[in-house]
């Protein structure tokens, strides 16, 4: 008998404990679906305004990613070491004024800056002809391995063939899985062989513990064309990527906030702080150090 | 039977509310509210009063052969600005007449040591004539206004408790033979009893200013130099240091508009109200429209009456129509006074300061005031009282204990 009525006080409890659940699945399914369908009003938004301004989009836009922390990063280890070897040879630098250090062996020239960069122009040794992208590819390749200048935590984002038969080879750095825009290693290829090596890695420290929402790609474009005001004819987004980045600094340590990541038909890159939508830097890669 | 069917119910309500606590906790909850972020003011300051908003320095006040320098911290300075401010106020919303010279005797002329923007005018100068029963006001700035100041009453000047340093005074022969004065001046009678004030660095809470200056402060990132630290969202970039703290915006917006200079002043103060809280002894002393289409904003700090003589003191902003505003706050707080040995009289100062300065021409005494200058500490700053007396060739510092050397 008192089984029975258990068992009925029961089956009331979780009736009710069911429609509750039902009204909380129902408003969260009805918050969802209006986050959805303002995805795809930003997306129709988005469509409109790239057109109004003759803008192609030719990337997809990342989907998977919502979330994320901030990281923090110490500047690079100081590279003096890294020059002496080089340039081929163990020399006490030339300091010059702020704190700029110079080095000139028989390898080359190399300057590292007091915010840990280093800019190596090897001794030219002309080839004559213009290198196809295998040789090009082979002697950075050998590059790389003569001088182990490389850090493991590294990939590949292009090896193009830019104007003035040269061709760019450009390694970020990957950490925990996400791409760190700000630490470079640019090698520009000519037909005198390797003409200009610029590195600046950064040491990661970690993410903060917190995760905060990001804005969705289309959002954070849309904001980038409010206060964009020309674009050249026929120009066109090439990708749309997620990473860190900021400019860097000369300090003791310091944050680099999530951005999306523009590259543009005509080389410029842009990136816009995913936090935030604010504009974290725009500029030609060229000019970028 | 129905025991059965009980139980079957049961089990499948059992399953069901797994079922959809599972699904609850997949979809997330949009929070509606997580949007509605907003600053925290730093603490609830109140607004200060138009007037004094754009109290200026000092005032230049010429009436006949005397030359007289108002200051704030002189007896009725306060009284003689609000009772001119309402004066200008009043007379320059009325129809005045564009005019190119004075053509009534001069009673006063007054001039601001910066353009003081009232009721959409930047005035520079006022000139106060009379020709027979009636008195005119003339507002100088980019161009001559002349207004009627029938039905108004002009400030009492509170010149009882000042001495006037005249050129018959030098005639006296109470000075050092040789100096000169180009015009004379107004200095106090009596001096107060003025102390050293010992000033150590700002104590503010560092998370209450970044929720004072972002709108969602974990969005914020920090950059580490060795003296200082730098917070920024991208848009705003907030430097703290020991002594200071500097504050730059970037507008995203396209092409805004260049704001008339009392509404910049306005935006000047709400800032201020917002980051830092408006200080009663800061007083107007630059406002300038420059090259690069920006006005830049200084006030500078009076302590007891008496100003501060470093520019790390001044309160600085910036407004660059185009994209850009900086704020730079100086982080100090007063903790006590020190004793110091009494200011030598006016005319002795001169007289040493003199012998200091001495070259074989003669001296032109250019100008002379009560100032506190900053000795820097370990510990903190202290602010010595001492006079400043500016000569045609250079300045002099006197305190108690005779000429400070360079």
């Amino acid at each position: 008998m008192n089984l029975n009525r258990a068992k009925t006080v029961l089956i009331v409890c979780f009736l009710l404990l069911n429609v509750f659940l039902g009204f909380q699945l129902q408003q969260r399914v009805k918050g969802s679906e209006q986050a959805e369908s303002q995805d795809s009003e930003q997306l129709q938004q988005l469509t409109i305004e790239l057109e109004k301004r003759g803008i192609d989009l030719n990337a997809q836009l990342p989907t998977a990613i919502n979330t994320a922390a901030i990281l923090s990063v110490s500047p690079p280890v100081p590279t003096l070491d890294l020059a002496s070897d080089l340039v081929g040879e163990k020399l006490i630098p030339e300091v010059l004024p702020e704190g700029i250090y110079r080095l000139e062996g028989s390898k080359g020239r190399a300057t590292v800056y007091q915010n840990g960069s280093l800019i190596f122009i090897p001794e030219r040794k002309s080839t004559g002809i213009t290198l196809t992208k295998e040789e090009a590819q082979k002697m950075v390749k050998q590059f790389l391995t003569d001088t182990n200048i490389l850090p493991a935590d590294n990939f590949l984002l292009s090896n193009k063939l830019t104007e003035n038969d040269k061709y760019k080879f450009i390694y970020h750095q990957s950490f925990l899985n996400v791409k760190i825009y700000s630490s470079i290693l640019e090698i520009t290829v000519g037909p005198r062989g390797i003409e200009n090596v610029y590195f600046f890695w950064l040491q990661p420290r970690g993410f903060r513990e917190e995760e905060q929402q990001l804005l969705k790609p289309a959002e954070a474009l849309l904001r980038f064309l409010d206060y964009t005001d020309e674009f050249p004819a026929g120009i066109c987004i090439e990708s749309v990527n997620y990473g860190y980045y900021s400019r860097p600094y000369e300090a003791q340590k310091w944050e680099l906030p999530p951005v999306w990541r523009l590259q543009f038909s005509t080389g410029e890159i842009v990136y816009i702080n995913a936090y935030t939508g604010q504009l974290e830097q725009y500029t030609e890669r060229v000019e970028q150090h | 039977m129905k025991e059965t069917i009980k139980s079957v119910i049961l089990i499948l309500l059992v399953l069901i509310s797994l079922i959809l606590t599972y699904f609850v906790w997949q979809v997330p909850l949009l929070d509606e509210n997580s949007n509605k972020k907003e600053f925290h003011p730093l603490d609830s300051h109140p607004e200060p009063a138009a007037e004094r908003v754009i109290t200026p320095e000092n005032i230049y006040l010429f009436s006949g052969e005397e030359h007289f320098l108002l200051r704030p911290g002189q007896n009725g300075y306060a009284e003689v600005w609000s009772h001119l401010y309402y004066v200008l106020r009043n007379v320059i919303v009325s129809d005045g007449v564009s005019v190119e010279s004075v053509i009534e005797p001069v009673l006063w002329k007054l001039e601001f040591p910066v353009s003081v923007p009232i009721e959409g005018m930047l005035v520079k100068d006022v000139i106060i004539s009379q020709a027979e029963e009636e008195k005119y006001l003339y507002a100088v700035g980019e161009k001559v206004l002349k207004f009627s100041l029938k039905g108004f009453l002009l400030p009492e000047l509170p010149l009882q408790d000042y001495t006037l340093f005249t050129v018959s005074e030098v005639t006296k022969d109470v000075f050092t033979s040789g100096i000169q004065v180009r015009d004379p001046f107004l200095i106090p009678s009596d001096l107060p009893p003025l102390a050293a004030i010992t000033l150590s660095p700002g104590d503010i809470s560092l998370e209450t200013l970044l929720r004072a200056v972002f709108i969602d402060p974990t969005l914020v990132r920090k950059i580490v130099y060795e003296d200082d630290e730098i917070y920024t969202d991208g848009g705003k970039g907030l430097r703290v240091a020991p002594d200071f703290i500097e504050l730059t915006t970037t507008y995203t917006e396209n092409n805004p508009e260049l704001l008339p200079p009392e509404d910049i002043l306005t935006q000047a103060v709400d800032m201020v109200n917002l980051y830092y809280g408006w200080d009663n002894d800061y007083y107007l002393s630059h406002l300038e429209l420059n090259n690069c289409n920006a006005y830049g904003i200084s006030l500078r700090p009076f302590l007891d009456g008496v100003p501060l003589e470093e520019d790390r003191f001044r309160l600085d902003l910036s407004f660059t129509t185009a994209d850009k505003t900086e704020f730079y706050f100086p982080l100090w707080q007063r903790m006590g006074e020190q004793k110091t040995k009494e200011l030598p009289d006016y005319i002795e100062a001169v007289n040493m300061a003199a012998g200091y300065a001495k070259e074989d021409e003669t001296l032109w005494l250019e100008e002379m005031e009560l100032v506190y200058r900053p000795v820097f500490e370990s510990a903190g700053v202290l602010l010595q009282p001492m006079w400043k007396i500016e000569f045609d060739t250079g300045i002099v510092y006197v305190d108690g204990g005779g000429v400070v050397e360079e």
